[in-house]
């Protein structure tokens, strides 16, 4: 009776934990939060330094690191243009009262989506947060996993550049301008990153993706501590045509 | 000893823990499928299901606010897409049947440009057959490009698709054997088959020696499948899965062309442009105007829809659309744009015919992987709607 107990009870246990560990969860940015995606693209990919305004928001604290809103205008012709703006308490604290120059940045990563960040008023803190629909009225606020994710970019973006382009050389791959690009970010169950994958943003030189919808099968993976690497995706099971059977055949 | 009291706590404790309750699985429900009404189905073009033989497998239904329409939405584990588990569910669940066509769903599209709108977000098809392998039954797909045919597990395509619809064919016992058997064929001889990118070029109009009609393009595929000729098939995937259905009444023991049968029951067995009032309101550019009047949708909420929301740019900035939608289907919707404004113009002006037949002039017969849905949309051709898969469970 004991020794059963004692087994049921490890098997609840291992039960719990499992289901525990299995909390960590997978989150597409470009489900959660759209205009997170250009953002989070454009910084892994600006080979400049970035301005000391945007880059101290990383270091800032939570109560006092920065915002990205969004704001929509019209170009010279009749395409939209998204504008992204930067603002922290902080800044605008430092700022208060003064007549402030608005800088703006220009992030091309050459992927097709260039997009320009400004800094901007601490106002603009108070705007909803932008979300999946694209009625959300604008300017809207980027969501709370479109900060962190550019803020765990933001910590490392000295070494990011460089260390993509060694990656790249490496295997043999190159920038691609074709696929759809996708932001899907892994955290656990306290919101912590473990790690963020861009895919459709690299692709083998040699690489055939015939199909317009299909992406290669090679992603860039940011660690939740900083590290870049080159994931290649496989099938987790391969099928010989040879092996099956179809039913006229059983 | 063990009371009985105690055994109970324990049976429900172990319950508990590995059957969590579906409600709260699926109550995220796919936020994905959260898109605009005239994507959805029509509820009564939905196909009679017996619901899920596996607990991996859930089913619920999603309604559009308004309009008889909406989603039968088949929930999977979010840790199976893109895995050969995913095929083993869905087998097990018996709810994807042999000649199945599984149709890839970008959410995305919704809201973006007019082209993606008018192909109801849909980018790619392929057909789905249930094999064993040992003791284990599971989906294999069939499609072009053939390399991904598989257990729903190429990674260039499956491990980044959200949302699969399955459209249903109505086919009898012996001609889903003959799908079989050609699959069998096809599968053997896959270096035979190619991919071929320009959607806008069906076979029939390549030049190619002996194929000049939409039916000379199944007759090829199955003297290809055959061994009767070297030739290769090259074909985008819409083309690909139209030919396989049109040799369901085939034999591959006794293959004369006789029994060549397009599955779309019109003139040439493709789709043409805007086709007024004749054939069901299911052109190629009547997705979203065969779900609005299959879903009961008001003439004057259907014009507004159409006009409004259908085919009209909403973003355009391609710093957004990036995220969305691939390079080359950007490039298909811009060429378009133009031919876009114009079937808004003829919605606006209450679809005179005369306009109808000067667009159709300038559109080829064709087969898009949308012209699936559009004719089950329209109730037509014995298609119908099973349901979308998603993988958003936990």
């Amino acid at each position: 009776m004991h020794r059963f107990i004692s087994v049921l009870s490890a098997m609840l246990l291992a039960l719990s934990s499992r289901g525990a560990a299995a909390e960590s969860r997978e989150i597409v940015l470009n489900y959660a939060d759209p205009h997170g995606v250009a953002l989070a693209l454009n910084i892994l990919q600006h080979a400049e330094p970035l301005p000391s305004w945007m880059r101290e928001q990383a270091m800032s604290a939570e109560s006092e690191s920065g915002q990205f809103a969004i704001s929509v205008q019209r170009g010279n012709g009749s395409e939209q243009e998204t504008k992204y703006l930067f603002a922290s308490k902080r800044l605008a604290t430092e700022s208060a009262g003064e007549a402030v120059d608005t800088p703006e940045l220009r992030m091309d990563a050459g992927l097709g989506q260039a997009i320009e960040v400004q800094q901007a008023s601490d106002a603009r803190l108070d705007h909803p947060i932008c979300g999946p629909r694209r009625e959300q009225a604008l300017p809207c606020r980027l969501s709370d996993l479109s900060r962190n994710v550019v803020s765990l970019e933001l910590r490392h973006v000295d070494r990011l550049p460089g260390k993509l382009k060694t990656l790249l050389d490496a295997r043999n791959l190159m920038l691609d301008e074709q696929a759809v690009k996708r932001v899907v970010v892994e955290a656990d169950s306290e919101h912590v990153i473990q790690h963020i994958d861009f895919i459709g943003m690299v692709r083998g030189r040699d690489e055939i993706i015939p199909a317009p919808d299909a992406a290669s099968v090679f992603v860039v993976r940011l660690s939740g501590n900083g590290v870049l690497s080159i994931i290649k995706r496989s099938r987790d099971a391969s099928v010989d045509s040879n092996d099956i059977k179809y039913s006229f055949e059983e | 000893m063990l009371t009985p009291g105690l055994g109970q706590f324990l049976f429900f404790t172990v319950f508990f823990v590995a059957w969590p309750a579906t409600a709260q699985e699926t109550s995220a429900s796919s936020t994905i499928l959260n898109v605009s009404s005239y994507m959805m189905p029509p509820l009564q073009t939905w196909a009679p299901i017996d619901g899920s033989a596996d607990p991996n497998v859930v089913i619920t239904e999603a309604g559009a606010t308004d309009g008889d329409l909406g989603f039968r939405v088949l929930h999977l584990r979010s840790s199976v897409k893109g895995t050969k588990q995913a095929a083993v569910d869905l087998a097990r669940s018996k709810l994807v049947q042999t000649g199945d066509i599984l149709l890839s769903f970008r959410p995305l599209w919704d809201k973006t440009l007019a082209y993606a709108h008018m192909q109801l977000g849909i980018s790619h098809s392929a057909m789905a057959f249930i094999v064993s392998a040992g003791n284990e039954q599971f989906v294999m797909t069939i499609e072009s490009p053939i390399s991904y045919s598989s257990p729903l597990n190429a990674p260039e395509h499956y491990a980044d698709l959200d949302a699969i619809h399955i459209i249903r064919p109505t086919l009898d016992e012996t001609q889903k054997r003959n799908l079989e058997k050609w699959a069998r064929l096809i599968m053997s001889n896959q270096g035979r088959f190619g991919f071929f990118t320009d959607y806008s070029l069906p076979m029939y109009k390549r030049g190619i020696s002996n194929v000049v009609t939409p039916r000379d393009e199944i007759r090829i595929l199955a003297e290809i499948a055959l061994g009767k000729t070297n030739a290769t098939f090259e074909s985008y995937c819409s083309e690909f899965i139209w030919s396989l259905l049109g040799l369901r009444n085939c034999d591959t023991a006794a293959f004369d062309g006789s029994c060549i049968s397009p599955i779309f029951d019109t003139d040439e067995g493709m789709l043409t442009g805007i086709v007024p009032k004749i054939s069901g309101d299911a052109g190629l550019a009547q997705g979203p105007e065969a779900a609005l009047i299959g879903g009961k949708v008001a003439d004057t909420a259907k014009r507004a829809v159409l006009t409004g929301s259908v085919f009209v740019d909403i973003l355009t900035d391609p710093s957004q659309l990036a995220g969305r939608m691939s390079a080359g289907h950007l490039k298909v919707a811009e060429a378009s744009r133009e031919n876009m404004k114009i079937i808004n113009a003829y919605y606006i002006g209450g679809e005179p015919e005369l306009l109808a037949l000067e667009i159709n002039k300038s559109v080829i017969e064709n087969v898009s992987p949308t012209s699936f849905l559009i004719r089950s949309n329209a109730g037509m051709d014995g298609l119908r709607y099973v349901g979308t898969i998603v993988f958003d469970r936990h």
